[in-house]
């Protein structure tokens, strides 16, 4: 249990960077992630190429989140 | 090529379990993505819309998804794109499908078809099931709600033993080269 909120929390943490446009929307995103590393409790255990992964396939998500004419329809 | 609708929940293949695990959790949360979902890291993500031509925009690869196998990250980060750029043919045969799916229908077929993946000049036999299905981030009660489409590619156990790796002679089909 302990250890799932130490994630959300890193959830939290990453979901931050992309602040401006409703980091909101992606924290479940974000947190079924982060689940999908098996064995990673804790922010600390993550790389820095898993970081890169997560920062990037978060990043494409909020591309899309964000295209314009997204707002048409 | 050869495009036929399957029925999710009676895939007899080692792969249904994962099909029937994805359909049933579509289900039960009425696509509204949350975080329990299971299999994320198998499933990709893609831009709800579609133009019956192209594929979508990819937003997320799943790091154990079928694609990612394949492609064991060797064209960079966007596999989907090289794939798509080489083999103009297969993404014609793929795409009308995603029309469908961006308007909230389910969408489950066996897919048997050749693609010549970049830098191949022989094309390859694929032989896979796809369930493409609309699902919605974020909470729910936005003015606007947000779709993404997921889309789940297994391979068939046809395919699985064709192109087992390890012993490829000793596992290989009689009667395919």
């Amino acid at each position: 249990m302990n250890a799932k909120r130490l994630l959300e929390k890193e959830a939290e943490a990453f979901a931050k960077v992309f602040e401006d446009t409703g980091s909101l929307i992606l924290l479940p995103f974000l947190d079924a992630l982060m689940n999908d590393y098996d064995g990673k409790t804790d922010f600390r255990d993550f790389t820095r190429e898993e970081r890169r992964e997560i920062l990037l396939n978060t990043r494409r998500m909020m591309e899309i989140l964000e295209d314009p004419k997204e707002d048409e329809g | 090529m050869h495009i036929a609708s399957v029925d999710p929940a009676n895939i007899s293949d080692a792969c249904g379990a994962q099909i029937r695990a994805i359909d049933g959790y579509w289900k039960k949360s009425n696509g509204i993505f949350r975080s329990d979902i299971p299999l994320h890291n198998s499933l990709l993500h893609y831009k709800c819309e579609a133009d019956g031509e192209h594929l979508p925009k990819m937003g997320f690869t799943g790091p154990n998804s079928f694609l990612a196998q394949v492609m064991e990250g060797q064209f960079g980060n966007d596999a989907s794109k090289a794939v798509q750029t080489q083999d103009g043919k297969f993404v014609q045969a793929v795409a009308p499908a995603f029309i469908k799916a961006a308007a909230g229908h389910l969408v489950a077929d066996r897919i048997s078809m050749e693609v010549t993946p970049p830098g191949h000049l022989k094309p390859y036999f694929v032989d896979y099931f796809r369930l493409i299905r609309r699902f919605q981030i974020g909470f729910t009660g936005l003015r606007t709600p947000k779709y993404f489409l997921s889309v789940l590619v297994v391979p068939t156990d046809e395919w699985r033993l064709s192109h087992h790796t390890e012993f490829p002679d000793a596992m290989r089909l009689p009667g395919r080269n």
